[in-house]
């Protein structure tokens, strides 16, 4: 490849990383045009498909439309519900599906122990909890993230893995929860709507961002 | 209370607040009432579960290891 001018690519690439003195040359690093594009660019990665900061409290965040372009799908968020209780839970649907078509594993580490529940056939599945009204500090929020696995394949049944809690003052209140959950359905996911599992709503300032992975 | 549902069209990157009906926020209550009653029954019994091993333990030192070993302490 020859860059404008008559010069190679690597010739016109040099990155001084020391000047030239009368007894020390200057050094310079050349990029050598052999390497291979897919390490210069390389086009697997993260990329942001949307992220949403509340302005208001709200009942549920629905992210439609979503493109079938990547290979599976991340979610972070960072959120408090208006629950009363201290502790709330996220709960997931897809596509619409408000039927009960969602069965949820999950692992629970409380500051007493470890606790874990197998539930099937509910209307919306389980992922992480979140710090309601009841904790100790009005500025607390849970943190988590949904993985969810070649979420536009259409061979298997849709399941995703989450995992998220947060840490109060109160450890009685303190919680983190593993859950690998599941729809029963082999579509394509193009929506994913989330709302607390008492709520009513998601605290204003909650934080919900949505990444395609390749 | 009136709930709103906020949709992103992820292909357009356009936000849409949405009043949830009546009747969706009658269902939206409902069930979050029995979640949450579900919820608060699991760590109940967590709680109830947690005590009898933590009495056994207070007698039984291989039992206390066993305990301690599965992060109950």
């Amino acid at each position: 490849m020859r860059a404008p001018g008559g010069w190679s690519l690597a010739e016109r690439i040099k990155l001084v990383l020391g000047g030239a003195t009368h007894s020390t040359p200057a050094k310079t690093l050349v990029l050598d045009e052999a390497i291979p594009n897919s390490l210069l660019a390389s086009p697997a990665g993260q990329s942001l498909i949307s992220s949403t900061t509340l302005g208001s409290d709200t009942a549920s965040v629905t992210f439609s439309s979503i493109p079938a372009t990547y290979k599976h799908l991340l979610v972070i968020c960072q959120v408090r519900t208006t629950s009363a209780a201290a502790q709330d839970q996220l709960r997931v649907q897809f596509n619409s599906d408000t039927g009960a078509n969602y069965d949820t594993m999950r692992l629970q580490v409380l500051s007493g122990g470890i606790g874990n529940a197998a539930v099937a056939g509910e209307t919306s599945a389980q992922s992480l909890n979140l710090p309601g009204a009841g904790v100790a500090r009005g500025a607390e929020a849970g943190v988590g993230q949904l993985v969810i696995a070649n979420y536009a394949g259409t061979t298997f049944e849709k399941t995703f893995a989450a995992v998220g809690g947060f840490a109060d003052s109160t450890i009685g209140n303190s919680i983190l929860q593993h859950c690998a959950s599941a729809w029963r359905n082999t579509a394509a996911i193009n929506a994913i709507k989330l709302f607390p599992s008492a709520g009513p709503n998601f605290k204003s300032g909650s934080i919900f961002t949505l990444y395609g992975l390749n | 209370m009136a709930l709103t549902e906020l949709i992103t069209d992820c292909s357009t990157g356009k936000q849409v607040f949405r009043k949830l009906t009546a009747n969706e926020e009658g269902a939206r209550l409902t069930e979050g009432a029995a979640s949450a009653a579900a919820d608060l029954a699991t760590t109940q019994t967590h709680a109830a579960d947690l005590a009898i091993v933590t009495a056994k333990a207070k007698t039984d030192p291989a039992f206390a290891a066993l305990a301690r070993l599965v992060g109950i302490a």
